[in-house]
């Protein structure tokens, strides 16, 4: 099996002694790695060319962060680069051991380095950046501006070191001189870390479990537990956010013009005027209040359309219940709806009152052409005779079909805002810095 | 029109969507609602017509 160049770049450069337990381990940066933490004994000692090894520690806490990804494991990153790990760190904020996280150093020759960081199951890789400059530094609102994107301040703290193994070209226990400030614009992160007089900058970017997992060639089921919102975890749908508000907008647009045009083409006109007076039921057998039937003309109706019914009632204090019986007189095809008008007012305490109201309306749909007419069945309190004033509408536009698109199209956008803002609440809880409720 | 690919099957289907509301106004259909209580079929008889209860439903609505 031959191997590729990538691969033959990556083999391990040599093989160290443990000054302690004796036991050889691979190396691979030959050139820059000066530290190295003993994979079996947790030896850390400090190796530098033509020198004997000085110990510089002891590491005892195998499993405060559980290593995943396995030294000597490669993986291909997201810069396109294949990437080996070379050493592992297990820390904590300063201010408390329940904040801690595990650090992958990835090594790719001749002189590539890179971190892989995971916290609470939210993983991000993070390369060397240019400097910076952070604008209200020292304050709750400090942030970095790149282009158009700014970058919240999210965390500031001094990791410790807790456990280590592999190779460094850094002395990993300089951990705890740093005092690192993170900026976040999701799914990105700007990493500040100031050691005395000297600033480092990194960029970091969000990846998901999986990612991980393929690269290195691991099962999904092997990575941690995710658990609460990522620092920089993007929000859901966040791919799709902008083209989703863009395509929606654009759709409302068209939908209103469409009504407009669907008004205009289909011109709204009156197919029925009429005034009536009610009077009672002369057949002996109405009841009490129930008024004699009202039919109209004839009207031609060309459809298929919508109808819409006006009622006006000359009410005063007094119920009429009106059922109306649109009928076609080619067909016997008939349509009904009833509205139950009423009007009381008064003066009372010094005030007047009124409820109710002396109008009433009705949509009827899909109506064919034909030949109408309609029958009114008036009934009220007394039966005494009142004016009722009907008005029929051809083409009336259908409001409720415009509203109804527009609560579609607008449903899922407000889902999917409310679902991110959610997320970003989160995200923010989990911080001492941004948003302050 | 990147956004269409990107928003795929949802982009078809608010398309359709819309297709069917130009649709209906055209034929003054009414998507959400009806005002009708009529059940009546073609030939003009009654179904299980809803009605107020008291007029105890029309049975023979008046015809030209």
């Amino acid at each position: 099996m031959s191997l590729t160049d990538a691969q033959r770049d990556l083999a391990a450069a040599g093989q160290l002694d443990c000054p302690t337990c004796h036991k050889a381990f691979p190396y691979y940066d030959e050139a820059n790695s000066v530290f190295f933490a003993c994979p079996h004994c947790a030896t850390y000692f400090k190796l530098e060319t033509g020198k004997r090894p000085e110990v510089l520690d002891h590491f005892k806490a195998p499993h405060f962060v559980p290593q995943v990804l396995p030294l000597g494991a490669t993986g291909l990153m997201p810069d396109g680069r294949e990437y080996r790990i070379v050493g592992f760190m297990a820390k904590h904020e300063a201010k408390s051991m329940n904040y801690r996280w595990g650090e992958y150093a990835l090594f790719s020759p001749p002189a590539h380095y890179a971190q892989l960081s995971v916290f609470e199951g939210h993983w991000q890789f993070i390369r060397p950046e240019a400097e910076h400059r952070i604008i209200r530094p020292n304050t709750r609102e400090a942030e970095v501006r790149v282009g158009d994107d700014v970058y919240e301040l999210y965390n500031k703290y001094s990791p410790r070191l807790q456990h280590a193994v592999g190779e460094f070209s850094w002395n990993a226990r300089d951990s705890h001189r740093l005092i690192v400030q993170e900026f976040v614009a999701p799914p990105y992160m700007l990493v500040h870390e100031q050691l005395h007089d000297t600033a480092s900058w990194f960029w970091a970017e969000h990846l998901e479990p999986g990612q991980v997992a393929e690269a290195f060639g691991l099962p999904a089921t092997a990575m941690p537990d995710r658990h609460g919102v990522g620092a920089i975890q993007p929000p859901p749908g966040d791919a799709t956010w902008k083209p989703l508000l863009t395509f929606t907008l654009l759709m409302a647009l068209a939908v209103v013009l469409a009504q407009v045009f669907i008004s205009t083409a289909k011109s709204r006109h009156w197919v029925l005027q009429e005034t009536y007076s009610t009077q009672p039921d002369p057949a002996p057998t109405a009841v009490a209040g129930q008024g004699a039937v009202i039919v109209t003309p004839s009207f031609e109706v060309h459809g298929p359309t919508a109808l819409n019914f006006e009622l006006k009632v000359g009410l005063d204090n007094q119920w009429l219940e009106l059922p109306v019986n649109l009928v076609n007189e080619q067909t016997g095809q008939s349509w009904e709806f009833t509205k139950t008008i009423e009007y009381y007012h008064g003066y009372e305490g010094g005030e007047s009152w009124s409820e109710g109201s002396t109008e009433g309306d009705a949509t009827l749909h899909d109506i064919p052409s034909g030949r109408y007419h309609v029958n009114l069945y008036p009934q009220s309190e007394t039966g005494q005779p009142m004016m009722v004033q009907l008005r029929v509408e051809e083409n009336t536009p259908l409001q409720s079909n415009l509203l109804l698109m527009l609560l579609l199209l607008f449903a899922w956008p407000v889902i999917q805002y409310l679902r991110r803002r959610y997320h970003t609440q989160q995200r923010w809880a989990s911080s001492d810095y941004g948003p302050q409720e | 029109m990147t956004f269409l690919r990107k928003l795929g099957l949802y982009a078809v289907l608010m398309l359709l969507a819309t297709a069917g509301f130009v649709w209906a106004g055209l034929q003054g259909h009414r998507l959400l609602g009806d005002d009708n209580e009529s059940t009546e079929n073609l030939n003009g008889s009654a179904g299980a017509r809803r009605g107020s209860g008291y007029r105890g439903g029309h049975s023979s609505f008046y015809h030209k």
